[in-house]
C-alpha cells in the first residue's frame, strides 16, 4: 500500500534493535553530513532508543495517516496510497535555531529582492534603464505577463507567497539552488508531514522544543484577510485550483480546508462588471483575495490565449479595476528563471543596497557572450533559461566530447535560450529504508509569505531526498523523490500558542450554508446518476426476469417497450436492439445485454451509456461532495462501484442475482439519503436530480408503451408496474392479468405511490419551493412551471374506463400529456442550469 | 488625408452563448502621422459592460462582457482618422544597422529602450538561424538598416507568392518561409521574424488599407480588408513601416489601428464565450475617404 523504499540492507535479520540506527549509516564521501549538527544528535537521542522495530512500529501510524489522507482528498486513488506522489520518510531533518535563523534573515532579504525585480520589471524598468540587466533577459521570458505591468496590484507587493531550495556544500555553507515565485508550493505538504510526525512521535515532538508551525498558518489567513482591496467588511478569499486531475490539487485541498477558505476551480468563478465572483446558488458572490493555484499563463484566457482551461476569462479586467488582489498575480513566474542568477549580487546592490547573504548556484546564462563549454570544466547542468521542463537538462559529465561540441553549437545557434550551471554536491542525511538509516542527498525548502509589509518565514519546511544515495533530490513536486519534515530545534523552549483562532463559545446557528453552483451542481447528478442506474438496473432485471421466467424460446412479448426505453436513453443503439430481437437463443440476447452492466477495464467505449459508467461517475462526484453526504452514503455508492467491476455473470441466473444485489443497494442509498441527509439546499439539489431522473425514465417507458395502443398488451403493463415496484399493490387491487387503464391510474395518476408519476412531481414542487428565491422576483420559475402543471394535471384528470370509446379517447389525451412533458422535461434541467449553475437570465427572443 | 472607417465583425453560433467577454482593438490610437478624430464602437446585443483602457503597447482597447444569452453578436467599429504622409526617408543616410543591432544591446535613450523589446523573438515570430541567412543577403556589412529593409521588402515581395489557401491563422513563420507563399499577416511575421533573427527591432502593426475601386463603379461596402505590415526602429528617427504585400512604404493609403510584437498582441476582437458550439464569423470593412 505504500512505495516501498529503496532498501540496500537485504541481506541478514535485523541487528539488536537498540544499537541498529546508525549501525549500517555509510557517510558519503566529499558531502557534508547532517548527522554532524547538534540538532541532530538531539533527536537522535529521542529516536535510538526505539530502535529500528520501534521505528517501523510507530511509522505503520505514520502509513495509517498517509492513506487516510489520500482517501480523503484523492478522488482517483480510493482504493490506495500509492499514486500519493508526497512518499514521507519518518526521520526528519533537524536543524539549529541559531542557524535556522540566519537561514531565515537571508530568505527574507531574497524575497524583498524578488519582490523589488519583480515591480521593477512590471513598472518603471530602472534594472534595464540603468543597465544592470540585460534587454533580453527580460524580454526573452515566455511567461512575461504584459497584461500585468502598471496594475494597481504592483503597489502592494507582488510576491506575496515566496519559497526557496537550498542545499549545503561540502564545507557547510548553503547555496540557493531554485527559487518558487510563480505558485509556489510545499506549505500543505509541509503542514502534513509535522501532523503525522507529531502523530509518529508524539514524546519527542513534546520534548524536543521544536519550532510549531501553527502560529505560521494563523498569521497567514489573517494576512489574507487584510490583504482584500479596500475597507471590506468581511472579505471572500478563494483559493484558485486546476482542480482534481493536477497533482497539486491534494495540497490545494489539504491547505484550504486548514485555512478556512474556499476552494473553486476555474468555472466556478466569473467576472461579471468587472468582479470577480463565486457562483453559488443563492446567486453571485464577490470574491476579494484570490490565491492562484492555476498556471500564470491559464490564468486569464481572455489575456492570454493558452491551450489550459483551468483560468478565469476576464481575471486581468477584474484586477485592473482594483475589485480583487491575486496572490501571486499572473506574472511572477518570471523569477524563477535561472537566467536571473548571474545578475542578482549586482541587482541587490542597486535595489537594497545589500549584498546577498546567501549566494545563488553558480550559473551561467548563455545570452551574454560567454566562452563554450570544455571537456575539462568542472561538471555541470545545461538546462533552459527562462521555462522549466522547455527542454531536458543535460549533465556536461554524461556527454562525449562531441556530444559536448553538439550542445555548444546548440547553445551558439540560440543564445539566451540555455543556462550553465555547476554541479554542486548537496548535503547527505539519515534517510529510513524500512530497516534502518542510511545517507542520502537532500535539499530544503523554505517557505515565506507577505503581510503586505514584510516576510515571514515558516519556522519548518519541506526536506526532499533523493530516491537513492546516487542520485540528486527532485526538487519538484512532479519529481519521484522522498519527502521529510524539517525540525528546527529551538534552545529556549517558548510557550506553545493558542493553537485554535475559534471562539471559545458560539452562537447557536442554523440553517443555510453558502452553496457553491458547482457543490450544487455535483448533487444534482449526485442523484441523477444514483437514479439512473437504479432504473437501467430495474428495466434490465425485468428483462432478465422474463428471459428466465418463460422457459420457451419465444420472445418474451413484455419487454419490448423496455427495450425501446434502454434504446431511447442511450443504453442501447439501434443495432444491438435488433441483435437482440433477432437473437435465436437466450445466450445471444444475454451475451447482447452483460456489457450494460458490466464492461472490462480498456474496452473500446461504444458510446453508449453504460452502468458502470454511471457509477463510476457517481463515485467521482461522491468523492467530491464526501462532506455533504454521510458516512453511510458514501460507502454504499463505493459498493456500487465496485459491483460492475466483479466478473461479469456467466449465466442469466447469476446475473440476476448481481443485478437484485444492486438493487438492494440502491434501496439503501435511497434510504440513506432520506433518513440520514440534512436537508440543506444540497440535499434539495440532489432530491431534485433523483425525481427529475425518475420522472423521465416513467414517462419513457409508458411513452413507448402508449405509442402500442390499442395493441398495448397485458404483459407491456406488467412490466413496467414490476420496473416501478407495483406489481403486489396492482395485484392486491385489481385481480388478473394488467389491463390498460387501472395500470395506467396507479403508475400515473394514484398520489399513493411513492414510485408513480404524480409522487415525483409532488415531490419536485416541494424541491422547487425551497430553492432560493431572488426577492425582486416572486413568479415561478419556468422549469418550476413545468413540473406544477403536469402535476395538476395529474390532479384534475381522471381515466374514462367506461366503455372501449371513453378509453380510446382518455388514452389518446393521456399519451399527448405524457410525450409532451417528455418533451419538456430536458428543459427543465436546462433551465435549472442556466439559473442555479450558469447565472443568465434566459430571454426568449 | 482624411478617411472614414466602418469594420463590422458578425459571429453566428450554432448554439446560444449564455454570456461572453471579449477584448477589441478596433480604434485606432494616435500616432504621430495619424490622429484619432473621432470613433464609436457598437456592441449588439447589448453589453453589460463596455469601457476601454490603453494596452501594454498603448493599443486602444475595448473590454465588453455580454450576459445576456445569444446566438449572433455583431460589433461595429465606426471612425474617422487624419492622416498625413511620412517624412522622406533618406534611405542611405539611415546608420549601419549594426550599429542598431548593438545598441539594442544597451539601449539608454527611452526610444531604444522600448524598441528592445521587439528584438527578442516573440510567440508568432521566432527566429531561426536559416532565416538569418536568408535575411543577411539584403544586410551586408555596413548597409544602412532602411536600404537593408527596403530590399529585403523586395525580396519578400518577389520571393513570395500570395496565396490565402497557402496558410490558416496559426501557420508557423518557419513554414511560410518554406512554402515561400501566404496573406500579408504571413509575409508581416515572416519578415519580423527576419529582422529579430539578426537582432533588429521590428513591430507588426495591423490596420486598413484604401483600395480604389474599378474605374467607373461604386466603392463597395465591405469590400476593403483588414491589413497588416511592419515597422522597425531607427535610433533618432523613431519606427518606419514597410509593406512586403504591396512592396511599398505606407504613407497615406494605409490607416494603423495597433501595433504589437505579432498578431497576438492586437487580434481586433478576442473572446472567450460560454457555451455557443461552432460558430460562423463574418468581417467587412468600408474605408472611405473624405
Amino acid at each position: 500500500m505504500y512505495p516501498e523504499m529503496r532498501q540496500t540492507q537485504s541481506s541478514g535479520p535485523p541487528p539488536n534493535p537498540a544499537a541498529a540506527l546508525l549501525s549500517s549509516y555509510r557517510p558519503m564521501a566529499g558531502r557534508f553530513d547532517e548527522i554532524h549538527s547538534s540538532a541532530w544528535k538531539s533527536v537522535f537521542s529521542e529516536l535510538n532508543p526505539l530502535g529500528s522495530e520501534g521505528i517501523q512500529t510507530a511509522w505503520k501510524r505514520g502509513q495509517d495517516l498517509l492513506h487516510e489522507n489520500g482517501i480523503a482528498y484523492n478522488l482517483l486513488s480510493s482504493e490506495s496510497s500509492s499514486d500519493r506522489r508526497w512518499a514521507l520518510d519518518p526521520i526528519p531533518l533537524a536543524l539549529d535555531e541559531a542557524e535556522w535563523e540566519s537561514l531565515s534573515t537571508a530568505a527574507i532579504q531574497r524575497a524583498r529582492l524578488w519582490d523589488g525585480i519583480l515591480r521593477d520589471c512590471y513598472g518603471p524598468r530602472k534594472l534595464l534603464q540603468n543597465g544592470t540587466i540585460p534587454p533580453a533577459l527580460l524580454f526573452s521570458q515566455p511567461n512575461y505577463q504584459h497584461s500585468l505591468r502598471n496594475l494597481p496590484e504592483t503597489n502592494g507587493p507582488l510576491l506575496s507567497l515566496y519559497a526557496l531550495d537550498l542545499a549545503r556544500s561540502p564545507d557547510g555553507s548553503w547555496t540557493v539552488v531554485a527559487d518558487r515565485t510563480e505558485t509556489p508550493n510545499g506549505a500543505g505538504f509541509a503542514l502534513e508531514n509535522r501532523i503525522i510526525l507529531n502523530n509518529v512521535f508524539p514524546g519527542a515532538t513534546k520534548r524536543l522544543h521544536l519550532l510549531r508551525l501553527a502560529s505560521y498558518f494563523q498569521k497567514l489567513r489573517e494576512s489574507l484577510f487584510e490583504r482584500a482591496p479596500a475597507a471590506i467588511e468581511s472579505p471572500h478569499v478563494v483559493m484558485l485550483s486546476p482542480g482534481t486531475g493536477d497533482p497539486t490539487y491534494f495540497e490545494d485541498a489539504y491547505l484550504s480546508r486548514y485555512l478556512g477558505i474556499n476552494l473553486a476551480i476555474g468555472e466556478e468563478l466569473t467576472v461579471r462588471n468587472d468582479r470577480l465572483y463565486l457562483k453559488t446558488v443563492s446567486g453571485l458572490r464577490p470574491v476579494h483575495v484570490l490565491i492562484r493555484r492555476v498556471a500564470e499563463n491559464e490564468a486569464d484566457p481572455l489575456e492570454s490565449p493558452s491551450q489550459g482551461n483551468h483560468g478565469i476569462p476576464g481575471l486581468f479586467q477584474a484586477m485592473r479595476s482594483g475589485s480583487v488582489v491575486v496572490i501571486n498575480p499572473p506574472g511572477t513566474g518570471i523569477a524563477e528563471a535561472p537566467a536571473f542568477l548571474p545578475y542578482l549580487p549586482q541587482i541587490s546592490r542597486d535595489l537594497l543596497g545589500e549584498e546577498l547573504l546567501i549566494p545563488s548556484i553558480n550559473t551561467r546564462w548563455t545570452g551574454q557572450p560567454s566562452d563554450p563549454i570544455r571537456p575539462g570544466d568542472p561538471a555541470a547542468v545545461v538546462k533552459s533559461a527562462f521555462t522549466r521542463n522547455l527542454f531536458r537538462p543535460r549533465l556536461t559529465r554524461d556527454l562525449t566530447p562531441t556530444q559536448l561540441e553538439e550542445l555548444n553549437q546548440e547553445i551558439a545557434r540560440q543564445p539566451g535560450r540555455h543556462v550553465i550551471q555547476q554541479e554542486m554536491p548537496f548535503s547527505c542525511a539519515p534517510c529510513w529504508n524500512g530497516q534502518g538509516l542510511e545517507a542520502r542527498p537532500v535539499a530544503i525548502r523554505m517557505i515565506l509569505f507577505s503581510d503586505g509589509s514584510d516576510y515571514h518565514v515558516m519556522p519548518g519546511g519541506l526536506v526532499r531526498s533523493a530516491a537513492s544515495a546516487d542520485t540528486l533530490p527532485g526538487l519538484s513536486l512532479h519529481e519521484s523523490s522522498c519527502s521529510k519534515d524539517l525540525w528546527v530545534i529551538s534552545r529556549n523552549p517558548k510557550p506553545a500558542l493558542q493553537a485554535s483562532n475559534l471562539p471559545s463559545r458560539l452562537t447557536i446557528r442554523r440553517g443555510q450554508e453558502i452553496l457553491s453552483s458547482r457543490a450544487a451542481d455535483n448533487m444534482l447528478w449526485i442523484g441523477r446518476y444514483s437514479e439512473r442506474a437504479e432504473c437501467a438496473s430495474r428495466v434490465l432485471l425485468e428483462i432478465v426476469q422474463s428471459l428466465i421466467a418463460e422457459s420457451d424460446e419465444t420472445f418474451p412479448p413484455g419487454i419490448h417497450a423496455l427495450l425501446q426505453s434502454l434504446e431511447s436513453l442511450d443504453y442501447l443503439n439501434a443495432e444491438i436492439h435488433e441483435a437482440i430481437k433477432q437473437a435465436s437463443d437466450r445466450e445471444q440476447i444475454f451475451q447482447a445485454l452483460v456489457p450494460l452492466f458490466h464492461s472490462g477495464p480498456g474496452e473500446p467505449s461504444s458510446g453508449l451509456d453504460t452502468l458502470p459508467d454511471n457509477l463510476n461517475r457517481l463515485r467521482n462526484l461522491a468523492s467530491l461532495s464526501r462532506e455533504r453526504l454521510s458516512n453511510e452514503t458514501w460507502r454504499i455508492i463505493c459498493l456500487l462501484d465496485d459491483l460492475g467491476r466483479h466478473a461479469p455473470p456467466t449465466t442469466l441466473s447469476e446475473f440476476r442475482s448481481t443485478l437484485q444485489q444492486a438493487i438492494q443497494l440502491h434501496s439503501a442509498f435511497n434510504g440513506t439519503s432520506r433518513e440520514n441527509l440534512t436537508r440543506t439546499q444540497g440535499w434539495h439539489f440532489l432530491n431534485i436530480g433523483r425525481k427529475l431522473e425518475r420522472t423521465s425514465w416513467i414517462v419513457t417507458m409508458v411513452d413507448h408503451a402508449l405509442t402500442t395502443y390499442p395493441e398495448l398488451s397485458s404483459s407491456t403493463l406488467d412490466a413496467i408496474l414490476s420496473v416501478i415496484d407495483c406489481t403486489l399493490t396492482y395485484r392486491f387491487r385489481y385481480q388478473g392479468a394488467p389491463q390498460a387503464l387501472p395500470a395506467l391510474d396507479l403508475i400515473l395518476f394514484d398520489p399513493a405511490n411513492p414510485r408513480g408519476l404524480i409522487y415525483q412531481l409532488t415531490d419536485l414542487n416541494r424541491d422547487f419551493d425551497q430553492l432560493p428565491r431572488s426577492s425582486e422576483n416572486t413568479l415561478r420559475r419556468p422549469p418550476h412551471r413545468t413540473i406544477l402543471k403536469a402535476q395538476h394535471y395529474l390532479e384534475t384528470e381522471f381515466l374514462q374506463s367506461g366503455d372501449k370509446k371513453s378509453e380510446a379517447s382518455s388514452i389518446k389525451e393521456l399519451h399527448r400529456f405524457v410525450a409532451s412533458l417528455r418533451k419538456e422535461l430536458p428543459h427543465v434541467a436546462e433551465q435549472l442550469g442556466w439559473e442555479f449553475f450558469t447565472h443568465v437570465t434566459f430571454t426568449r427572443s | 488625408m482624411l478617411y472614414s472607417i466602418h469594420h463590422r465583425t458578425r459571429y453566428v453560433y450554432e448554439d446560444h452563448v449564455s454570456y461572453s467577454h471579449h477584448l477589441a482593438r478596433l480604434t485606432p490610437s494616435d500616432s504621430p502621422l495619424q490622429r484619432r478624430i473621432s470613433s464609436r464602437i457598437l456592441v449588439n446585443p447589448a453589453p453589460d459592460i463596455l469601457s476601454d483602457h490603453s494596452d501594454y503597447f498603448n493599443n486602444f482597447t475595448h473590454f465588453f462582457s455580454l450576459t445576456t444569452p445569444h446566438q449572433e453578436l455583431v460589433v461595429d467599429s465606426y471612425c474617422k482618422v487624419l492622416i498625413e504622409p511620412p517624412r522622406d526617408l533618406s534611405l542611405n543616410l539611415s546608420p549601419a544597422w549594426e550599429s542598431v543591432r548593438d545598441r539594442m544591446l544597451q539601449p539608454s535613450d527611452p526610444g531604444s529602450l522600448e524598441a528592445a523589446e521587439f528584438v527578442s523573438p516573440s510567440p508568432l515570430c521566432t527566429v531561426h538561424p536559416t532565416i538569418a541567412d536568408y535575411t543577411l543577403k539584403s544586410f551586408r556589412p555596413g548597409t544602412p538598416i532602411l536600404e537593408g529593409v527596403t530590399d529585403l521588402t523586395h525580396r519578400i515581395h518577389a520571393d513570395f507568392e500570395f496565396n490565402p489557401s497557402a496558410t490558416t491563422v496559426s501557420t508557423p513563420v518557419m513554414e511560410v518561409f518554406e512554402k515561400r507563399a501566404g496573406v500579408c499577416q504571413d509575409f508581416a511575421h515572416f519578415q519580423i521574424s527576419c529582422l529579430r533573427s539578426i537582432g533588429l527591432p521590428a513591430s507588426y502593426v495591423s490596420g486598413y488599407l484604401r483600395t480604389e475601386p474599378p474605374p467607373g463603379q461604386p466603392r463597395l461596402i465591405g469590400a476593403d480588408a483588414s491589413h497588416a505590415w511592419i515597422a522597425v526602429f531607427v535610433p533618432e528617427l523613431g519606427w518606419a513601416e514597410f509593406d512586403a504585400t504591396n512592396d511599398a512604404i505606407p504613407e497615406t493609403d494605409h490607416i494603423r489601428v495597433a501595433r504589437g510584437r505579432d498578431y497576438h498582441d492586437i487580434c481586433p476582437i478576442r473572446g472567450t464565450v460560454y457555451g455557443g458550439g461552432a460558430q460562423k464569423l463574418e468581417i467587412g470593412v468600408t474605408v472611405t475617404p473624405e
